[in-house]
């Protein structure tokens, strides 16, 4: 089975929720095998991504398991529903990010596991801007005036 | 650096506030655990590049942590080479090199080829002087979770009544160890006090335990590599992680990331991560 034939989608387009919002959406994994994954399971997570410490959350958990009385067959497409809580909210900062996302992990025979990931945005917290640019221009206008302070002393 | 505490604490608290899914087979571990070096280029990248994930930049930590980045053995090395060169020097050697050169990486490159040659492995990180127990420890009493913090006194304690060995003599309990050996491995040896040092020698020499650490410079304990890592193989991992998630970063940045920082990659993937982003939030 290949990695990719698992098909996670979010309801939502636009993958943008608010803090309290219902989350909704499917998966289910295309191809021929897909009657062997043992186990499969479904997480609403959150993460931090950055250039330190990392964090990280699970906010709703399912897990299917084949059972001889009731086989797991991931062909047949299954929903999945959660209210997302009011924090953290979706931050795309320079040195921190906090990622949400829908992950969904296969366990196949022979210890193979097969992962997919869909990221959503929670919340509405502008992203970081660059200040550098803004600085930059700034530093250049001190120039310039010292430059022209200069330039009149010299006068 | 180790997600490992944070994610026994999740664990914790996911099954303290939510008690349907704790119970025993429902809740597993592998869920929380953040996906494989192997499996991640295999996930699905996210819709928009404005989704804030972590494939935002190739340089942040998830991507170049210790185990996240496989080492980079020079020619006709291996992980399998250095078990053996450990084997020769009595299971004694310490990875020397400087900040940011990769021991941490190699310490943890070397785990499963310890595994895999018998030896059981005790792991320390020592932060500020303190030494934190990580994975499997030798002794039932130690606690994995509960204890994480301990003193070196407390692994003398603890590490010397081993399970096998309370009811015979001690040379006789380790005859074992020439199929399995146990090794204690400490990332950031040279943080410890001298005195903390030598009774860790000593406990090791007494119990015949393995000693494996990473230092700056060179000890007491035989050096089994030293690490020097170059323009080139800053260009290789560069390049390997560019794979995985796309960057502007070219070989100009490397160049002078490089100059400014040597042979700490470690800063040179922080300098690199801040040039990303930089680029990105202009672009």
């Amino acid at each position: 089975m290949t990695p990719s034939s698992i098909r996670l989608t979010l309801d939502a387009p636009t993958a943008h929720y608010q803090a309290g919002e219902r989350l909704t959406g499917r998966y289910m994994v295309e191809g021929t095998q897909a009657w062997s994954a043992r186990a499969a399971e479904l997480s609403v997570l959150w993460y931090t991504a950055g250039k330190g410490e990392e964090d990280m959350a699970v906010h709703h958990f399912e897990r299917l398991v084949d059972e001889p009385a009731r086989p797991l067959d991931l062909r047949v497409p299954r929903r999945f529903a959660t209210v997302l809580p009011a924090s953290p909210l979706s931050y795309d900062g320079q040195i921190v990010k906090v990622c949400w996302c829908v992950r969904v992990r296969l366990f196949l025979p022979h210890g193979q596991e097969s992962v997919a990931e869909t990221a959503f945005r929670l919340g509405n917290v502008p992203a970081a801007r660059n200040e550098e640019p803004e600085m930059r221009s700034e530093e250049r206008e001190l120039g310039a005036r010292s430059e022209e302070r200069g330039a009149r002393n010299v006068d | 650096m180790s997600t490992e505490p944070r994610i026994n604490s999740v664990q914790t608290r996911l099954e303290r506030d939510n008690p349907s899914v704790g119970g025993a087979g429902i809740f597993t571990r592998s869920s929380l655990v953040a996906p494989r070096a192997s499996e991640l280029p295999s996930l699905l990248a996210p819709r928009s590049s404005e989704l804030p994930s972590r494939y935002a930049n190739p340089f942040a930590t998830c991507w170049t942590r210790p185990g996240a980045l496989p080492f980079r053995f020079a020619d006709g090395q291996g992980a399998e080479q250095l078990v053996e060169k450990l084997a020769a020097q009595n299971w004694q050697g310490a990875i020397v090199g400087p900040h940011g050169s990769g021991k941490s990486t190699l310490l943890e490159t070397l785990r499963p080829a310890l595994q895999a040659a018998g030896c059981e492995i005790q792991s320390f990180a020592v932060r500020n002087g303190c030494a934190t127990a990580c994975g499997t420890p030798f002794n039932v009493k130690f606690k994995f979770g509960t204890a994480r913090s301990i003193t070196f006194a407390n692994l003398e304690r603890q590490a010397v009544p081993h399970p096998e060995s309370a009811r015979r003599p001690f040379p006789r309990a380790v005859a074992h160890t020439d199929k399995c050996r146990r090794l204690i491995l400490i990332d950031g040896y040279d943080q410890l006090g001298w005195f903390e040092r030598l009774r860790l020698t000593r406990l090791c020499r007494r119990q015949k335990l393995g000693l494996l650490v990473t230092a700056h410079g060179p000890l007491r304990i035989p050096t089994l590599i030293r690490l020097e890592p170059g323009l080139q193989l800053v260009q290789q991992l560069v390049a390997e992680l560019a794979a995985r998630v796309s960057t502007s970063i070219g070989a100009a940045d490397v160049n002078a990331s490089h100059a400014c920082y040597g042979c700490n990659v470690r800063e040179i993937f922080f300098d690199l991560y801040d040039r990303h982003e930089s680029l990105r939030h202009a672009v």
